[in-house]
């Protein structure tokens, strides 16, 4: 009998299960997630595309005679040329991970503060530094990282970061934490203010009380954060690209597409491998945290 | 003695007493970063290096030939008691980063400059006239002088090696509607027509990508039309030759092709004439040498590429040409060792390893010195046949003049084969379309002769 029915005793004697849920609503539900089908096609479809790929054959990816939807068997070759041919697992992955890391860190504990401040604190100014953040987030790229390069060669002449992944743990913070503060900043508006003076009433300083109370409200924020800053690092070509030229030193981004986009000729295969290798983790993170990110992407929509 | 200056700043030390936050954080902030980063890099700073030659270029469609550089580097880098580094980007990628090297006027010593890049990047690389007559003289002569080119006149880069187009052809299709192997534009229209109606259309790209702006150029060439004057500076795109040749185009697509080729990319060309879809393709050799590393094999489960031949790109009205990729290398000026740089241009240009860099490519990079071109690889394989020769028939970006930084622009913008594509489609007339191309192309001329004065 499944657990959402339950048994009464009738007054023949007999058993009889009463469901706990009317048919209606099961039929709403059925409905609503035969509706939401197409979606979950339509996002699940490129990981699909990416998965099977990477385990067909190059002769089987280059015949136009067969469906490109499924595999006729398991092919592990590229996977094996990722490992085997290119710096894929010892040194791009490693790279991205350690970058992406560094920067959530560092963005979003900037950001929490800045955003905090923002919120919270009356000075003067506040208002155009809050819109001056939303301004800087604004700004494409493709256009900070044309003066983003004289900072980077003018800190190289006395530290070489240049060719290191330290140049992009100093400068992807420079999109994140804008972006951080922005969206903190709204979240910390929906904090009742009431909450933060209780704090201060029973002998909590700004911090404590920013430690202890505010901090522990925002969590759907702070993670909402985390999870784009490490999306948005994770992804990142431009500044890799530009600031980083040496085979070891490379990121995902840039790695995969040096080492198997050989002009015309794709290694379609092992380029789908390294896609979908690289996606897992996000994947996997967003998986966990995905009531999070909702909520608090949500919070601050309505009053 | 003590100084009065050491007397000075101990007195400021001693009125204002502990330093102030500001300067102690300051002073922290940069001993700690400094100290940090040097440890964390685990790099000596730049001063206490060693010399090192860097070299930057786009990742080959041969791995070996990246290798056959890469030792080269390692070679000379030996004899001459350096370091070197060979790094490579994606040849889509690798604008970005020449571009941000000399914005920044700081990366590596040598650069891999393709077709009009010396021309935009005038200002920016060493001229190296003297080398280029020095490896030209040795060398047999240069096939083409108008590449490597600054806006000066002087030449910027050392011509590299050419990618050119040949048209790539399924013999066996063509066998199988009683056709020879087509010479002419309209050979290929009649054959392509045939084909299309057996399933097996042509496939050239009419779309934002490499081959589209190389092929398209070609078949306008063919057919008498230039885009620009002998000049460099004069749009002449607005002819009846030029309309002539979009309503040929615009044919070849109703009549032998399918409409995917408005969408592909450089790619996809191969993967048509591999799986046995396509009949012809204008192309390098890459369908070819994918064909034979992938193993791809036909209906009848025969290989592919013994089915593949190369031939001459085909000929118009006005004669056989086509477009080429060019690649060329150039010394920046802002280098570290500029010196070293043209030394190691001149040991890699020197016969032996010239050719040993040719064969790493198994044929994709056809020579521009004279004396290369008759390369025993090219008589190795009957697939390789054409390619001594295509250079006669080939041509760069911008021809009749050189390439220049404006004609650059106008083959990012894809301006060409968007053009071609109203037609194509019905959307434009051959004439509108013409005209509508002069006039974007005019714009980017005025603005490119307002740059240079």
């Amino acid at each position: 009998m499944s657990s959402d029915t339950t048994t009464l005793t009738g007054s023949t004697g007999r058993e009889v299960g009463v469901n706990k849920v009317p048919i209606w609503r099961r039929r709403k539900a059925a409905a609503n997630y035969i509706a939401l089908l197409p979606y979950v096609f339509f996002a699940l479809f490129p990981f699909y595309i990416m998965g099977i790929t990477s385990i067909k054959t190059d002769e089987e990816i280059n015949n136009l005679g067969q469906s490109p939807f499924w595999a006729t068997g398991i092919a592990t070759e590229h996977y094996v040329y990722l490992a085997n041919n290119t710096s894929f697992f010892n040194h791009w992955f490693v790279n991205t991970l350690i970058v992406t890391v560094a920067v959530t860190i560092i963005s979003v504990s900037i950001g929490t503060l800045a955003a905090y401040a923002l919120a919270r604190l009356r000075f003067r100014g506040v208002e155009v530094f809050g819109v001056a953040v939303f301004i800087t987030y604004l700004i494409p790229q493709t256009l900070l990282f044309i003066p983003l390069i004289d900072v980077i060669n003018t800190i190289d002449e006395v530290v070489p970061i240049r060719d290191t992944y330290w140049s992009l743990i100093l400068t992807y913070p420079t999109f994140l934490i804008p972006f951080v503060t922005w969206l903190l900043m709204g979240y910390f508006k929906t904090i009742p203010v009431e909450v933060e003076e209780c704090a201060y009433l029973d002998g909590c300083s700004r911090l404590g009380a920013l430690i202890r109370v505010v901090l522990p409200m925002a969590i759907p924020g702070i993670m909402c954060a985390i999870l784009f800053s490490i999306t948005l690092s994770w992804n990142e070509l431009l500044y890799s690209l530009v600031f980083i030229q040496n085979e070891t030193a490379k990121t995902i981004s840039v790695g995969v597409i040096t080492e198997l986009i050989r002009g015309d000729i794709y290694y379609w295969g092992s380029l789908m491998a390294a896609c979908f290798i690289g996606a897992l983790p996000i994947i996997m993170i967003y998986g966990f945290f995905m009531d999070y990110f909702t909520s608090g992407l949500t919070a601050g929509a309505i009053k | 003695m003590v100084s009065k200056t050491k007397l000075t700043q101990k007195n400021e030390t001693l009125s204002t007493g502990a330093p102030s936050r500001r300067k102690f954080l300051k002073g922290t902030a940069a001993a700690s970063g400094g100290l940090a980063g040097i440890l964390a890099a685990g790099i000596a700073p730049a001063t206490a290096q060693t010399r090192e030659l860097k070299m930057l270029t786009n990742s080959h469609f041969v791995p070996a030939s990246d290798v056959e550089l890469e030792r080269q580097l390692a070679e000379f880098g030996k004899a001459a008691g350096v370091k070197t580094r060979l790094d490579r980007v994606a040849h889509l990628q690798l604008p970005a980063v020449l571009a941000g090297e000399v914005q920044g006027q700081k990366g590596h010593d040598l650069v891999s400059v393709g077709n009009s890049n010396p021309h935009l990047y005038s200002k920016h690389l060493e001229s190296v006239d003297d080398l280029y007559e020095k490896i030209g003289k040795a060398g047999g002569g240069w096939t083409d002088g108008t590449v490597g080119k600054g806006s000066d006149g002087h030449h910027k880069a050392i011509p590299w090696f050419f990618i050119s187009f040949p048209l790539a052809l399924r013999t066996d299709l063509i066998a199988s509607i009683n056709e020879d192997i087509p010479d002419t534009w309209d050979d290929v229209h009649r054959v392509g027509t045939k084909l299309k109606a057996k399933g097996h259309p042509l496939g050239i790209q009419i779309a934002h990508s490499v081959d589209s702006n190389m092929i398209l150029r070609g078949i306008m060439w063919s057919y008498g039309a230039k885009l620009v004057d002998e000049d460099s500076k004069t749009v002449a795109v607005n002819s009846k030759e030029s309309v002539e040749a979009f309503k040929f185009i615009a044919a070849l697509y109703n009549d032998a092709m399918t409409d995917e080729v408005l969408a592909w990319d450089d790619r996809n060309n191969n993967v048509c004439l591999n799986s046995g879809k396509c009949s012809m393709i204008l192309n390098p050799i890459s369908a070819y040498r994918s064909a034979i590393k992938a193993g791809t094999k036909d209906k009848a489960g025969n290989l592919v590429h013994h089915s593949i031949q190369h031939v001459m790109p085909p000929t118009g009205p006005a004669g056989r040409h086509m477009a080429a990729s060019f690649n060329n290398m150039g010394v920046w000026k802002f280098a570290k060792e500029k010196e070293l740089a043209k030394e190691f241009m001149a040991f890699h240009f020197a016969k032996d390893n010239a050719e040993k860099h040719l064969t790493a490519s198994k044929g994709y990079n056809q020579p521009v010195l004279a004396g290369n071109a008759l390369h025993p690889l090219y008589a190795s394989n009957s697939k390789y046949y054409f390619a001594p020769f295509i250079g006669w028939y080939t041509h760069a970006i911008g021809w009749p003049g050189v390439p220049t930084a404006a004609v650059q622009t106008v083959v990012d913008q894809y301006l060409l084969p968007d053009a071609v594509a109203t037609v194509a489609v019905g959307k434009a007339s051959a004439e509108d379309a013409v005209k509508k191309l002069e006039s974007q192309m005019k714009r980017i001329y005025r603005r490119a002769a307002k740059r240079e004065g």
